[in-house]
């Protein structure tokens, strides 16, 4: 088991975001967190990542509690893509892709550091725009680049804040692949996301959260219109497509 | 498909080789044109030295008016400008990376304003007697100590605000404009119940000159210089994190919150040590690492070593014209940054990408 949460309980002041979560994930699983805006899907990966503190509740890395680690241990086991790309736009790709192993140096990058980047940067196929600042990039470019980042990290969880917002059909697409890819290397990701039909498509497991808590935990084919219009207050229709739902809204309840 | 790989890896490295050659030749650069503009510096002034006088005074041992020039006056005043300008810029690319903002600086963020208001109430305020104004002639020691305590004070205000859970990178800009507002006012106000000696002083202490500097206070600057510049040179990949949000610093295994407050500090008090010495240098902190960035930012070491390089130059280079433009008459050199950086900053808004 890679992720163990075990009645976790948040807060920001006052106000409850997430009660009562509990969730294992599995090595090798791709699981999406899906649910409305405000409904803690981005507070869960900051508890995760350990970015917030959390309240009440136990988060289990490999057995062993988030806390336990120091921040650098806990770097090499989880990569975090954020939401807000807040980055520095000043760096080339290389750059920020060779970040991703701060958390292997002290104070400098190492010769092998360099070489995992520059093979990172090959697989995912930014070997043309290698040297280009991100300020010179596409939204898209700019997502692929940050994941590569993840993924030079090394960490065996990486958890993914919407990845494909604001991004045309085909860098959804390309984004998702390469989420895949990691995958099948041996890694577990966590994503977000509100495209529920690119979600049924990609995903291994599907968990719907409603006013911070899980509302469901399971297989794609789990989701069914009446959990939908439940949590997301919306009527949609639900259609196969090579063994994948679509999911369709309709109207707003 | 392997062997491909492995070619696009090599050629990869290849170009990141030599894009940080690339760097380190505009380093290199830097300091070539450093060494020249020092040089050429020791001949610039009211009084005249041939090249000759200089050989003199080096080859033979010359003690004369020409050596005391020289060693007292020129030498000094252009290791002032070199490691003022270098602290300064130094300063800026720190506050600007830490608190992603462009407009951040030791000027914006009241630390000058609070120093320049320290120096008026010690010239103003405290009982400064005929003695005493001799030694502040002198030594500059008394406007210095106090122009360091109202910095510090400034420091204090914005790395409290800087420490607030809930102080945004903005809001820290701001309460440095307040600042800066305040202690003008605060010098204002001195100034206008000042007598004429008295107003003399500070306004004479208020415009920054690397002239005023003796050795020894030269080398207190040295050494905080080079200590600051080892530290962000030690620490310039953690703050290139920074640089990308807290959120992903977090992830990387980096305490951001220490590291902001840490990197403050250290710039804080580099600023403070060069104003309370050389007086107020607007301009070098704010421009010279938006012309760093223009030219060939790389990562944030190699932004941070540039900036300082490119700040001793360009004080060097004020202080040169400051000697020259109205001779014999020499011009504070804070007056010419000035006048010199408002409208090449300008221009950099004008022109310059949104890489911030």
């Amino acid at each position: 088991m890679i992720l163990e949460i075990e009645a976790l309980n948040f807060a920001y002041g006052k106000e409850k975001v997430l009660e009562n979560i509990n969730i294992k994930a599995q090595k090798g699983e791709l699981i999406t967190l899906i649910g409305p805006n405000g409904s803690g899907k981005s507070t869960l990966l900051k508890c995760i990542n350990n970015y917030l503190n959390i309240g009440q509740g136990k988060i289990k890395v490999k057995g062993k509690e988030i806390a336990a680690f120091s921040k650098q241990e806990l770097a090499q086991i989880i990569a975090y893509v954020p939401q807000a790309a807040e980055d520095n736009l000043n760096l080339n790709v290389f750059e920020t892709v060779l970040m991703g192993r701060k958390p292997y140096s002290s104070w400098k990058a190492e010769v092998e550091d360099k070489k995992i980047t520059a093979k990172v940067i090959s697989r995912f196929g930014l070997e043309s725009i290698a040297f280009k600042n991100l300020n010179d990039l596409s939204g898209g470019q700019k997502q692929k680049v940050f994941i590569a980042r993840a993924a030079a990290q090394q960490a065996e969880l990486i958890l993914l804040d919407e990845p494909t917002n604001n991004l045309d059909l085909k860098h959804q697409l390309e984004i998702f692949n390469l989420i895949r890819a990691e995958i099948e290397n041996g890694k577990t990701a966590i994503v977000t996301m509100h495209d529920l039909s690119l979600v049924s498509r990609f995903s291994d497991r599907i968990i719907m959260l409603k006013e911070g808590c899980v509302f469901s935990d399971g297989s794609c084919s789990s989701l069914s219109a009446a959990k939908i219009n439940s949590v997301y207050g919306v009527e949609v229709s639900l259609k196969e497509h090579n063994g994948k739902q679509l999911v369709i809204p309709e109207k707003v309840i | 498909m392997d062997t491909d790989n492995l070619n696009i890896e090599e050629k990869i490295l290849k170009k990141e080789k030599n894009n940080s050659k690339q760097i380190l030749i505009l380093s290199l650069s830097l300091i070539i044109l450093i060494i020249s503009a020092a040089v050429y510096s020791i001949f610039v002034g009211a009084a005249r030295i041939e090249f000759i006088d200089l050989v003199r005074v080096i080859f033979q041992g010359e003690r004369g008016m020409i050596y005391n020039i020289i060693w007292n006056i020129r030498l000094p005043a252009i290791l002032t400008a070199l490691t003022a300008g270098m602290g300064l810029a130094l300063a800026g690319v720190v506050m600007q990376s830490i608190l992603k903002n462009p407009l951040a600086s030791p000027f914006t963020l009241g630390i000058s304003h609070a120093a320049a208001f320290g120096a008026a109430f010690a010239i103003v305020v405290i009982d400064v007697s005929e003695m005493q104004l001799l030694s502040f002639l002198e030594g500059l020691y008394l406007p210095s100590i106090s122009a360091f305590v109202f910095s510090q004070l400034a420091v204090i205000i914005v790395l409290m605000i800087s420490s607030k859970q809930q102080a945004s990178r903005e809001s820290i800009v701001l309460a440095g404009i307040a600042l800066s507002s305040l202690f003008t006012a605060g010098t204002t106000a001195l100034e206008f119940f000042a007598d004429d000696l008295e107003l003399a002083s500070v306004i004479y202490w208020t415009f920054g000159d690397p002239g005023r500097t003796s050795w020894n206070q030269l080398f207190i600057i040295l050494a905080v210089i080079c200590l600051s510049l080892i530290y962000f040179i030690y620490q310039g990949w953690n703050y290139g994190v920074l640089n990308s949000g807290d959120e992903l610093a977090a992830s990387l295994g980096l305490d951001s919150k220490r590291l902001r407050l840490s990197a403050m500090t250290v710039s804080s008090i580099l600023t403070a040590v060069i104003i309370s010495f050389v007086g107020v240098i607007g301009f070098v902190g704010l421009i010279t690492p938006h012309m760093i960035r223009k030219i060939a930012a790389g990562n944030q070491r190699q932004l941070f070593v540039n900036s300082a390089l490119a700040g001793g130059l360009l004080l060097i280079i004020a202080d040169n014209l400051a000697r020259t433009v109205f001779r014999p008459v020499v011009l504070p050199v804070g007056v010419l940054t000035a006048f010199l950086g408002a409208p090449l900053f300008i221009y950099l808004i004008i022109k310059g990408r949104q890489i911030w």
